[in-house]
Protein backbone atom coordinates (compact mmCIF):
# COMPACT_ATOMS: atom_id res chain seq x y z
CA UNK A 1 0.00 0.00 0.00
CA UNK A 2 2.58 2.16 0.87
CA UNK A 3 4.07 1.90 -2.86
CA UNK A 4 1.06 3.35 -3.86
CA UNK A 5 0.85 6.25 -1.86
CA UNK A 6 2.99 8.80 -4.26
CA UNK A 7 1.32 7.51 -7.49
CA UNK A 8 -2.24 7.67 -6.02
CA UNK A 9 -1.21 11.22 -4.98
CA UNK A 10 0.02 12.50 -8.41
CA UNK A 11 -3.06 10.79 -10.05
CA UNK A 12 -5.73 12.69 -7.73
CA UNK A 13 -3.68 15.95 -8.41
CA UNK A 14 -3.73 15.36 -11.87
CA UNK A 15 -7.57 14.55 -11.37
CA UNK A 16 -8.57 17.83 -9.80
CA UNK A 17 -6.84 19.70 -12.39
CA UNK A 18 -7.73 18.03 -15.64
CA UNK A 19 -11.59 18.07 -14.15
CA UNK A 20 -11.37 21.61 -13.40
CA UNK A 21 -10.35 22.23 -17.09
CA UNK A 22 -13.27 19.86 -18.38
CA UNK A 23 -15.59 21.78 -15.70
CA UNK A 24 -14.34 25.13 -17.17
CA UNK A 25 -14.76 24.36 -21.14
CA UNK A 26 -17.45 22.24 -21.32
CA UNK A 27 -20.76 24.96 -20.85
CA UNK A 28 -21.57 28.02 -22.37
CA UNK A 29 -19.95 30.62 -20.18
CA UNK A 30 -20.71 34.04 -18.64
CA UNK A 31 -19.61 35.82 -21.81
CA UNK A 32 -22.75 36.11 -23.56
CA UNK A 33 -24.17 38.93 -21.89
CA UNK A 34 -27.57 41.01 -22.61
CA UNK A 35 -28.59 44.57 -21.67
CA UNK A 36 -31.23 46.51 -23.24
CA UNK A 37 -31.04 47.38 -26.83
CA UNK A 38 -27.67 45.86 -27.59
CA UNK A 39 -26.38 44.34 -30.49
CA UNK A 40 -23.74 42.13 -28.24
CA UNK A 41 -21.10 42.36 -31.01
CA UNK A 42 -18.65 43.62 -28.18
CA UNK A 43 -15.06 43.34 -29.99
CA UNK A 44 -12.67 40.95 -27.64
CA UNK A 45 -10.26 42.50 -25.50
CA UNK A 46 -7.15 40.67 -25.44
CA UNK A 47 -5.92 39.95 -22.13
CA UNK A 48 -3.23 37.98 -20.68
CA UNK A 49 -5.04 34.45 -20.23
CA UNK A 50 -7.03 34.21 -23.33
CA UNK A 51 -4.34 31.93 -25.08
CA UNK A 52 -1.90 34.51 -26.37
CA UNK A 53 1.49 34.06 -25.46
CA UNK A 54 2.46 36.38 -22.60
CA UNK A 55 3.94 39.57 -23.14
CA UNK A 56 7.24 40.97 -21.35
CA UNK A 57 5.89 44.08 -19.52
CA UNK A 58 7.62 47.21 -18.20
CA UNK A 59 6.93 49.83 -16.15
CA UNK A 60 9.06 52.01 -18.60
CA UNK A 61 6.80 51.18 -21.13
CA UNK A 62 3.71 53.37 -19.86
CA UNK A 63 2.20 55.65 -21.76
CA UNK A 64 2.63 59.10 -20.08
CA UNK A 65 -0.02 60.74 -18.94
CA UNK A 66 -1.79 63.30 -20.46
CA UNK A 67 -5.07 65.50 -20.37
CA UNK A 68 -6.53 62.73 -22.39
CA UNK A 69 -6.53 60.58 -19.19
CA UNK A 70 -9.14 60.79 -16.44
CA UNK A 71 -7.14 62.89 -13.90
CA UNK A 72 -7.93 63.43 -10.40
CA UNK A 73 -5.45 66.59 -9.01
CA UNK A 74 -3.73 68.84 -11.42
CA UNK A 75 -1.83 67.09 -14.39
CA UNK A 76 1.30 68.99 -12.68
CA UNK A 77 1.70 67.05 -9.42
CA UNK A 78 4.68 65.88 -8.47
CA UNK A 79 3.47 62.78 -7.70
CA UNK A 80 1.60 60.32 -10.13
CA UNK A 81 -0.38 57.53 -9.31
CA UNK A 82 -1.44 55.94 -12.52
CA UNK A 83 -4.18 53.23 -11.61
CA UNK A 84 -5.18 50.47 -13.99
CA UNK A 85 -8.57 49.19 -12.69
CA UNK A 86 -10.87 46.30 -13.39
CA UNK A 87 -14.88 47.41 -11.76
CA UNK A 88 -15.55 43.39 -11.59
CA UNK A 89 -12.42 43.18 -9.29
CA UNK A 90 -13.01 43.19 -5.14
CA UNK A 91 -9.50 44.48 -4.77
CA UNK A 92 -10.05 47.38 -7.28
CA UNK A 93 -12.82 48.34 -5.40
CA UNK A 94 -11.16 47.88 -2.14
CA UNK A 95 -8.16 50.21 -3.43
CA UNK A 96 -10.73 52.80 -4.85
CA UNK A 97 -11.28 53.82 -1.58
CA UNK A 98 -7.93 53.62 -0.08
CA UNK A 99 -7.13 55.84 -3.14
CA UNK A 100 -9.57 58.23 -2.46
CA UNK A 101 -8.30 58.77 0.95
CA UNK A 102 -4.73 59.38 -0.14
CA UNK A 103 -6.38 62.34 -2.83
CA UNK A 104 -7.98 63.23 0.63
CA UNK A 105 -4.21 63.86 2.02
CA UNK A 106 -2.51 64.55 -0.86
CA UNK A 107 -4.58 66.42 -3.91
CA UNK A 108 -4.37 69.61 -1.87
CA UNK A 109 -0.72 71.71 -3.23
CA UNK A 110 -0.68 69.58 -6.10
CA UNK A 111 1.49 66.65 -3.84
CA UNK A 112 -0.18 64.04 -6.07
CA UNK A 113 -2.86 62.87 -9.21
CA UNK A 114 -4.58 60.07 -9.36
CA UNK A 115 -4.77 58.64 -12.87
CA UNK A 116 -7.48 55.76 -13.75
CA UNK A 117 -7.18 53.75 -16.66
CA UNK A 118 -9.29 51.13 -17.42
CA UNK A 119 -7.60 47.08 -16.94
CA UNK A 120 -10.81 44.72 -17.04
CA UNK A 121 -10.12 41.07 -17.16
CA UNK A 122 -12.72 39.46 -19.38
CA UNK A 123 -11.80 36.00 -18.79
CA UNK A 124 -12.36 36.42 -15.37
CA UNK A 125 -14.83 39.32 -14.93
CA UNK A 126 -16.55 39.09 -18.65
CA UNK A 127 -19.00 41.96 -17.76
CA UNK A 128 -16.40 44.41 -16.83
CA UNK A 129 -15.11 45.73 -20.57
CA UNK A 130 -18.76 46.71 -20.86
CA UNK A 131 -19.13 48.80 -17.07
CA UNK A 132 -15.50 50.47 -18.59
CA UNK A 133 -17.10 51.74 -21.43
CA UNK A 134 -20.50 52.63 -19.36
CA UNK A 135 -18.05 54.66 -17.36
CA UNK A 136 -16.04 56.05 -20.67
CA UNK A 137 -19.73 57.00 -21.99
CA UNK A 138 -20.32 59.14 -18.44
CA UNK A 139 -17.63 60.44 -19.28
CA UNK A 140 -18.24 62.18 -22.71
CA UNK A 141 -22.21 62.74 -21.95
CA UNK A 142 -21.08 64.47 -18.70
CA UNK A 143 -17.57 65.44 -18.61
CA UNK A 144 -15.03 64.54 -16.42
CA UNK A 145 -16.58 64.66 -12.90
CA UNK A 146 -19.58 61.88 -13.98
CA UNK A 147 -16.63 59.89 -14.72
CA UNK A 148 -15.45 59.67 -11.62
CA UNK A 149 -18.95 59.77 -9.82
CA UNK A 150 -19.95 56.79 -11.83
CA UNK A 151 -17.32 54.71 -11.24
CA UNK A 152 -17.60 55.84 -7.81
CA UNK A 153 -21.04 54.62 -8.07
CA UNK A 154 -20.45 51.20 -9.46
CA UNK A 155 -18.19 50.49 -7.74
CA UNK A 156 -20.50 51.16 -4.36
CA UNK A 157 -23.26 48.86 -5.86
CA UNK A 158 -20.92 45.97 -7.37
CA UNK A 159 -20.73 42.72 -5.23
CA UNK A 160 -17.70 42.10 -7.72
CA UNK A 161 -16.64 39.13 -9.12
CA UNK A 162 -19.23 39.52 -12.74
CA UNK A 163 -21.90 40.10 -10.17
CA UNK A 164 -23.57 43.42 -11.15
CA UNK A 165 -26.54 43.07 -13.17
CA UNK A 166 -25.84 45.03 -16.65
CA UNK A 167 -29.08 46.40 -16.46
CA UNK A 168 -27.78 48.21 -13.57
CA UNK A 169 -25.39 50.56 -16.16
CA UNK A 170 -28.22 52.98 -16.85
CA UNK A 171 -29.53 53.26 -13.77
CA UNK A 172 -26.22 54.33 -12.52
CA UNK A 173 -26.26 56.86 -15.16
CA UNK A 174 -29.31 58.41 -14.26
CA UNK A 175 -28.35 58.10 -10.46
CA UNK A 176 -25.81 60.79 -11.20
CA UNK A 177 -27.73 62.96 -13.31
CA UNK A 178 -26.83 61.39 -17.13
CA UNK A 179 -29.90 60.60 -19.43
CA UNK A 180 -31.15 57.07 -19.70
CA UNK A 181 -31.71 57.43 -23.36
CA UNK A 182 -28.53 59.11 -24.76
CA UNK A 183 -26.33 56.71 -22.46
CA UNK A 184 -28.06 53.58 -23.45
CA UNK A 185 -27.10 55.21 -27.17
CA UNK A 186 -23.46 55.35 -26.32
CA UNK A 187 -23.38 52.09 -24.94
CA UNK A 188 -24.96 49.77 -27.45
CA UNK A 189 -23.07 51.62 -29.69
CA UNK A 190 -19.67 50.11 -28.71
CA UNK A 191 -17.64 53.65 -29.31
CA UNK A 192 -15.43 53.47 -26.64
CA UNK A 193 -14.43 49.55 -26.82
CA UNK A 194 -11.18 50.58 -28.82
CA UNK A 195 -10.29 53.04 -25.76
CA UNK A 196 -10.80 50.29 -22.96
CA UNK A 197 -8.69 48.32 -25.18
CA UNK A 198 -5.58 50.58 -25.53
CA UNK A 199 -5.91 50.95 -21.97
CA UNK A 200 -5.64 46.95 -21.33
CA UNK A 201 -2.82 46.88 -23.73
CA UNK A 202 -1.00 49.47 -22.29
CA UNK A 203 -1.39 48.14 -18.65
CA UNK A 204 -0.20 44.42 -20.22
CA UNK A 205 2.62 46.27 -21.94
CA UNK A 206 3.65 48.02 -18.74
CA UNK A 207 3.99 45.04 -16.86
CA UNK A 208 0.46 44.60 -15.61
CA UNK A 209 -0.02 40.89 -14.45
CA UNK A 210 -3.63 41.09 -12.57
CA UNK A 211 -5.31 43.85 -11.13
CA UNK A 212 -5.18 46.50 -9.42
CA UNK A 213 -1.96 47.33 -10.96
CA UNK A 214 -0.65 50.53 -10.48
CA UNK A 215 2.36 52.29 -11.03
CA UNK A 216 3.99 55.37 -8.99
CA UNK A 217 5.92 58.28 -11.01
CA UNK A 218 7.71 60.26 -8.19
CA UNK A 219 8.98 63.37 -8.18
CA UNK A 220 12.00 62.47 -10.12
CA UNK A 221 10.49 60.35 -13.06
CA UNK A 222 11.01 57.25 -11.94
CA UNK A 223 8.55 54.76 -11.99
CA UNK A 224 7.59 51.75 -9.15
CA UNK A 225 4.89 49.18 -9.91
CA UNK A 226 2.58 48.03 -7.45
CA UNK A 227 0.57 45.20 -7.83
CA UNK A 228 -2.37 44.64 -6.06
CA UNK A 229 -4.23 46.82 -3.56
CA UNK A 230 -2.25 48.32 -0.73
CA UNK A 231 -3.32 49.74 2.41
CA UNK A 232 -3.57 53.38 3.34
CA UNK A 233 -0.15 53.22 5.62
CA UNK A 234 1.58 51.30 3.21
CA UNK A 235 0.65 53.60 0.05
CA UNK A 236 1.79 56.72 2.46
CA UNK A 237 4.87 55.40 3.28
CA UNK A 238 5.55 55.18 -0.79
CA UNK A 239 4.28 58.55 -1.44
CA UNK A 240 6.22 60.23 0.91
CA UNK A 241 8.93 58.69 -0.76
CA UNK A 242 8.06 59.55 -4.19
CA UNK A 243 7.86 62.76 -3.11
CA UNK A 244 11.34 63.28 -1.71
CA UNK B 1 6.34 6.93 16.00
CA UNK B 2 7.69 10.77 17.07
CA UNK B 3 5.22 13.28 16.93
CA UNK B 4 5.70 16.76 15.85
CA UNK B 5 4.65 18.16 19.55
CA UNK B 6 8.08 16.06 20.59
CA UNK B 7 10.26 17.75 17.91
CA UNK B 8 8.64 21.15 18.46
CA UNK B 9 9.45 21.13 22.25
CA UNK B 10 13.01 21.02 21.32
CA UNK B 11 12.95 25.17 21.20
CA UNK B 12 16.00 25.18 18.25
CA UNK B 13 13.46 23.26 15.72
CA UNK B 14 10.61 25.85 17.04
CA UNK B 15 12.07 28.49 16.52
CA UNK B 16 13.06 27.30 12.84
CA UNK B 17 9.72 26.51 11.76
CA UNK B 18 8.46 29.95 13.55
CA UNK B 19 11.73 31.63 11.39
CA UNK B 20 10.56 29.78 8.09
CA UNK B 21 7.25 30.39 8.38
CA UNK B 22 8.02 34.43 8.29
CA UNK B 23 10.73 33.94 5.61
CA UNK B 24 8.19 32.57 3.45
CA UNK B 25 5.46 34.86 4.07
CA UNK B 26 7.61 37.95 3.79
CA UNK B 27 9.21 36.07 0.46
CA UNK B 28 5.45 35.71 -0.95
CA UNK B 29 4.27 39.36 -0.09
CA UNK B 30 7.33 40.57 -1.52
CA UNK B 31 8.63 38.64 -4.45
CA UNK B 32 5.33 40.46 -7.05
CA UNK B 33 6.03 43.62 -6.00
CA UNK B 34 10.25 43.81 -5.32
CA UNK B 35 10.02 47.16 -6.72
CA UNK B 36 8.66 48.12 -4.20
CA UNK B 37 10.26 46.70 -1.33
CA UNK B 38 13.71 47.98 -2.86
CA UNK B 39 11.81 51.94 -3.21
CA UNK B 40 11.29 51.67 0.53
CA UNK B 41 14.05 49.56 2.31
CA UNK B 42 16.90 50.82 0.04
CA UNK B 43 16.01 54.77 0.24
CA UNK B 44 18.61 57.01 1.91
CA UNK B 45 15.67 59.41 2.76
CA UNK B 46 13.80 56.75 4.82
CA UNK B 47 14.25 56.22 8.83
CA UNK B 48 15.01 52.63 10.32
CA UNK B 49 12.06 53.10 12.03
CA UNK B 50 9.76 53.56 9.16
CA UNK B 51 11.28 50.89 7.11
CA UNK B 52 10.58 48.62 10.06
CA UNK B 53 7.43 49.71 10.38
CA UNK B 54 6.80 49.32 6.46
CA UNK B 55 8.39 45.63 6.41
CA UNK B 56 6.38 44.30 9.68
CA UNK B 57 2.52 45.60 8.36
CA UNK B 58 3.21 44.36 4.87
CA UNK B 59 1.39 41.35 5.55
CA UNK B 60 -1.61 43.93 5.22
CA UNK B 61 -0.64 43.59 1.32
CA UNK B 62 -1.63 39.95 1.44
CA UNK B 63 -5.12 40.75 3.63
CA UNK B 64 -5.96 43.21 0.92
CA UNK B 65 -5.73 40.95 -1.97
CA UNK B 66 -7.10 37.77 -0.80
CA UNK B 67 -10.60 36.77 0.79
CA UNK B 68 -11.04 34.94 3.88
CA UNK B 69 -10.87 31.74 2.52
CA UNK B 70 -7.53 32.33 0.25
CA UNK B 71 -5.70 33.55 3.40
CA UNK B 72 -6.71 30.44 5.47
CA UNK B 73 -5.19 28.38 2.74
CA UNK B 74 -2.10 30.41 2.87
CA UNK B 75 -1.16 30.64 6.22
CA UNK B 76 -1.96 27.05 6.23
CA UNK B 77 0.66 26.00 3.41
CA UNK B 78 3.02 28.25 4.82
CA UNK B 79 2.75 26.19 8.08
CA UNK B 80 2.97 23.09 6.55
CA UNK B 81 5.77 24.32 4.47
CA UNK B 82 7.77 25.37 7.25
CA UNK B 83 7.36 21.95 9.40
CA UNK B 84 7.66 20.07 6.28
CA UNK B 85 11.35 21.95 6.28
CA UNK B 86 12.25 22.07 10.06
CA UNK B 87 11.37 17.94 10.36
CA UNK B 88 13.68 17.40 6.73
CA UNK B 89 16.09 19.22 9.11
CA UNK B 90 15.85 17.34 12.07
CA UNK B 91 15.95 14.12 10.15
CA UNK B 92 19.35 15.13 8.16
CA UNK B 93 20.76 16.05 11.39
CA UNK B 94 19.87 12.77 13.30
CA UNK B 95 20.73 10.40 10.29
CA UNK B 96 24.08 12.32 8.67
CA UNK B 97 21.90 10.94 5.79
CA UNK B 98 19.22 12.64 3.38
CA UNK B 99 15.68 10.36 3.61
CA UNK B 100 16.15 8.67 0.58
CA UNK B 101 13.45 8.16 -1.76
CA UNK B 102 11.22 10.00 -0.01
CA UNK B 103 13.29 13.03 -0.40
CA UNK B 104 11.47 13.86 -3.64
CA UNK B 105 8.05 14.08 -1.63
CA UNK B 106 9.04 15.79 0.77
CA UNK B 107 10.55 18.38 -1.55
CA UNK B 108 7.77 18.48 -3.88
CA UNK B 109 4.90 18.58 -1.52
CA UNK B 110 6.44 22.72 -1.20
CA UNK B 111 6.10 23.62 -4.55
CA UNK B 112 2.20 22.97 -5.61
CA UNK B 113 0.99 24.52 -2.29
CA UNK B 114 3.38 27.40 -2.95
CA UNK B 115 1.84 27.70 -6.35
CA UNK B 116 -1.95 27.87 -5.17
CA UNK B 117 -0.81 31.19 -3.26
CA UNK B 118 -2.12 34.22 -4.40
CA UNK B 119 -5.15 36.71 -4.62
CA UNK B 120 -8.24 35.26 -4.69
CA UNK B 121 -8.88 37.72 -7.78
CA UNK B 122 -6.17 37.99 -9.78
CA UNK B 123 -4.77 34.31 -9.55
CA UNK B 124 -1.83 32.42 -8.48
CA UNK B 125 1.13 34.71 -7.67
CA UNK B 126 3.82 31.90 -8.39
CA UNK B 127 2.59 31.15 -11.95
CA UNK B 128 2.18 34.65 -13.08
CA UNK B 129 5.54 35.36 -11.97
CA UNK B 130 6.09 32.22 -14.36
CA UNK B 131 4.48 34.22 -17.06
CA UNK B 132 1.53 31.27 -16.59
CA UNK B 133 -1.00 33.28 -15.45
CA UNK B 134 -3.18 32.54 -17.83
CA UNK B 135 -3.00 28.33 -17.35
CA UNK B 136 -4.15 29.53 -13.62
CA UNK B 137 -7.37 31.34 -15.13
CA UNK B 138 -8.89 28.40 -16.80
CA UNK B 139 -9.18 26.89 -13.23
CA UNK B 140 -12.49 27.72 -11.48
CA UNK B 141 -10.71 28.95 -8.91
CA UNK B 142 -7.63 30.54 -10.48
CA UNK B 143 -4.98 27.91 -9.37
CA UNK B 144 -5.95 27.63 -5.47
CA UNK B 145 -6.44 23.82 -6.44
CA UNK B 146 -2.85 23.79 -6.10
CA UNK B 147 -2.74 24.90 -2.56
CA UNK B 148 -5.41 22.06 -2.21
CA UNK B 149 -2.26 19.54 -3.71
CA UNK B 150 -0.07 21.03 -1.98
CA UNK B 151 -2.24 20.80 1.40
CA UNK B 152 -2.36 16.99 0.44
CA UNK B 153 1.51 16.32 -0.44
CA UNK B 154 2.91 18.38 2.61
CA UNK B 155 0.61 16.02 4.99
CA UNK B 156 1.28 13.29 3.41
CA UNK B 157 5.74 14.48 3.12
CA UNK B 158 5.31 15.29 7.14
CA UNK B 159 3.45 11.52 7.86
CA UNK B 160 6.12 9.94 6.28
CA UNK B 161 9.12 11.88 7.39
CA UNK B 162 7.75 11.22 10.91
CA UNK B 163 8.15 7.43 10.14
CA UNK B 164 11.55 7.85 8.85
CA UNK B 165 12.82 9.86 11.88
CA UNK B 166 11.46 7.03 14.33
CA UNK B 167 13.17 4.64 11.94
CA UNK B 168 16.10 6.79 12.19
CA UNK B 169 18.04 4.67 14.86
CA UNK B 170 16.86 0.96 13.54
CA UNK B 171 17.48 -1.28 10.99
CA UNK B 172 14.13 -3.28 9.93
CA UNK B 173 14.03 -6.87 9.51
CA UNK B 174 13.09 -7.77 6.19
Amino acid sequence: MNKLNLPLAIIIGALLVSGAIFYTKKGPTDDSVNWPGSNNNIPKIQTPGQGQPQPQGNVENVLPVSSADHIQGSLQAKVKIIEFSDLECPFCKEFHQTLKEIMDVYEKQGQAAWIYRHFPIENLHSKAPKESQAAECASSLGGENKFWAYIDRLLEITPSNNGLSPLELPKIATYIGINENEFNSCLNSNKFASKVNADTTDAVNSGGRGTPYTIIIAKNGAKTPLSGAYPVEQMKIIIDEALR
Amino acid sequence: MVTLSQILKNKKFLLLSILLFFSFLFLIIWIPNFPVFKLIIFSQKISLFEKFRFLITSPNILVSNSGAASIALTILVLILTSLNITLLVYFIKRSKTLPGRNIGINVLGVFPGLLGVGCSSCGSLILSLLGLSGFAAILPFRGIEFSFVGIFLLIFSIHNLLKSIANVDSCKIS
